[in-house]
């Protein structure tokens, strides 16, 4: 395994890595489909004051450590590209490592927290604040694992020292999950 | 921050560790937000926290601040559909949604 494989030149056509271009693209749409709904979260909580009591029954202490694995997967996911522009393989591969196991301990205290909720008779159709609970966190749960699935691919791909411009456009989709959970988190958590 | 420039030629590095401290920071201070006595108040607080949380994240971590007009335009195309969607949903609020 070389440990001073250079990233893959893009085709660049405007003068963006086509690659990068793509995913930031891709993003945007993302950007529509959460804003889409926490925008309608937003409007329907104004409405409804009463769902104050339902937030109540969240855990901002769960959620808070699980905002603090996410902020610190994305400070792993960026210095694993920091180190695939510097040449460091090796290193990126297992930033890239810990990036997953932070997804996957994510996941982990997610289901504790879902068992927990479902037990106490707080389901998906409990009232539409639940809903919303569900649909949200679960949308965002979906995209945890497509980004693990994501990740392991690129990381299989990197060992080998290949595509690893992919590093970065893996990465990009990282952060703006950790974006989305940045929103949902006291959306959903906090302003009770 | 100390910025390097990365041998792709075109992300400088910022100081990440010292970003995530201050994320860790913002978190705890939207969390403490979240118990000031005045609801309204609080919230405005817990969202500015959130908003610039995001901010950081987004400029720094995914190097917008960076990138060419062509990607910003990309991702404003995103907020501007959620800002549709927001205009569009209002008057259900606003006159009655569900009575």
């Amino acid at each position: 395994m070389s440990n001073h494989a250079q990233p893959l030149p893009a085709k660049i056509t405007t003068g963006v890595p086509t690659g990068r271009l793509g995913i930031w693209w891709f993003l945007a749409g993302e950007t529509v489909i959460f804003g889409g709904l926490i925008v309608c979260y937003i409007l329907l909580r104004l409405h409804h004051p009463e769902w104050a009591e339902h937030a109540a029954h969240t855990s901002w202490i769960v959620g808070g450590i699980n905002t603090l694995v996410l902020l610190t997967s994305s400070l792993t996911m960026v210095q694993a590209f920091k180190a695939v522009t510097e040449g460091k393989t090796q290193r990126a591969v297992g930033l890239l490592g810990v990036t997953w196991l932070l997804g996957l301990a994510f996941l982990v205290i997610k289901v504790f927290e879902y068992t927990h909720e479902i037990h106490g008779g707080y389901t998906i159709l409990a009232n539409l604040f639940w809903s919303f609970y569900y649909l949200m966190t679960g949308l965002h749960a979906l995209h945890i694992i497509g980004g693990l699935v994501a990740i392991a691919v690129v990381m299989a791909r990197a060992r080998k020292g290949k595509d690893l411009q992919r590093v970065e456009y893996v990465g990009l989709y990282w952060h703006l999950v950790d974006v989305v959970w940045i929103f949902l988190y006291p959306l959903l958590y906090i302003a009770s | 921050m100390n910025e390097t420039l990365g041998h792709d030629g075109d992300h400088p590095h910022s100081n990440y560790v010292a970003v995530w401290t201050v994320l860790v920071v913002l978190l705890v201070l939207g969390i403490a937000a979240g118990f000031v006595g005045n609801p309204v108040l609080g919230a405005v607080l817990v969202f500015s926290v959130a908003t610039v949380k995001a901010f950081l994240v987004v400029t720094i971590y995914m190097h917008l601040k960076f990138e060419p007009l062509l990607v910003r335009a990309i991702i404003l195309c995103g907020l501007a559909c959620v800002f549709i969607v927001l205009i569009g949903l209002i008057p259900d609020i606003v006159y009655g949604f569900g009575h």
